[in-house]
């Protein structure tokens, strides 16, 4: 997928660690693993708003598109 | 969880069961096919889909029916290896699995194969007893009318095996539909 979430980089920009956030938004920690390997398939946007509102930050400071090389150009 | 272990209890006998026929199949088709004029009707059309009546198989066309029915039979034997996996998986828990599709596919194209095997089997071995019979029509003698039964019998199955194959493409929608809601956070 060409959507990657940059959650590690706000992680440590907040000196957060993983499981800190996980319970402060609310989810499990294998949850906010998928979000953070790029394994998830969606995110809510009530999650987003929970992570945003916790790390301070915007959605675009969490995603970014990157396009695949067969889609460049 | 209760459930899932009535799943796997059950699922151990029917991976036995299976297992026991992959191993004794073959024998029991080599048996048939030896005692095969000893056999009534009822039971000679179990191997060919044909009916033989009023003479006696000689060896050489049991060896050549056996080799011949070895057709639908590898197929049959595929089918058995093929349950005896999915019963596996879900002895494993795993129900709803991208392996348990492809068991559910691969069982939907064995038997529609098994339906052109056994076709190809029997008219082969019909067209073979009307050749040798040299007995002026007093030999062994193929009952085309008894193959009606077999007809249908190759229709249901046929029809059966696209139902499986269609349950299968709905059981892999399904399973995607599963993962994406799993993988949404």
């Amino acid at each position: 997928m060409a959507i990657i979430v940059n959650l590690d980089v706000m992680l440590a920009k907040r000196k957060m660690r993983s499981n800190q956030l996980a319970e402060l938004v609310g989810m499990t920690e294998q949850n906010l693993s998928i979000l953070k390997t790029g394994r998830a398939r969606a995110i809510r946007f009530s999650t987003l708003d929970a992570i945003c509102k916790h790390l301070n930050c915007q959605p675009g400071d969490l995603l970014e598109y990157r396009p695949e090389d067969h889609d460049a150009g | 969880m209760n459930n899932l272990h009535r799943i796997q209890r059950v699922s151990r006998i029917f991976r036995y069961f299976f297992l026991a026929l992959l191993c004794c199949a073959p024998f029991g088709y080599a048996l048939e096919w030896i005692f095969f004029n000893q056999m009534p009707q009822a039971f000679q059309i179990l191997l060919l889909p044909i009916v033989v009546t009023h003479a006696e198989l000689s060896w050489k066309l049991r060896v050549i029916g056996f080799l011949l029915s070895c057709l639908p039979m590898s197929v049959d034997l595929f089918c058995t290896l093929i349950l005896f996996r999915l019963f596996r998986l879900y002895e494993t828990g795993k129900i709803f699995t991208a392996a348990n599709v492809r068991c559910y596919r691969r069982l939907g194209y064995a038997l529609i194969l098994w339906v052109i095997a056994g076709i190809l089997s029997g008219l082969l071995f019909s067209g073979l007893i009307v050749l040798t019979d040299s007995s002026g029509g007093q030999g062994a003698v193929v009952d085309w009318v008894g193959m009606i039964g077999w007809g249908m019998a190759y229709l249901s199955t046929f029809l059966i095996g696209w139902v499986i194959l269609m349950i299968s493409w709905v059981m892999d929608e399904g399973r995607q539909l599963e993962e994406d809601q799993a993988l949404t956070i």
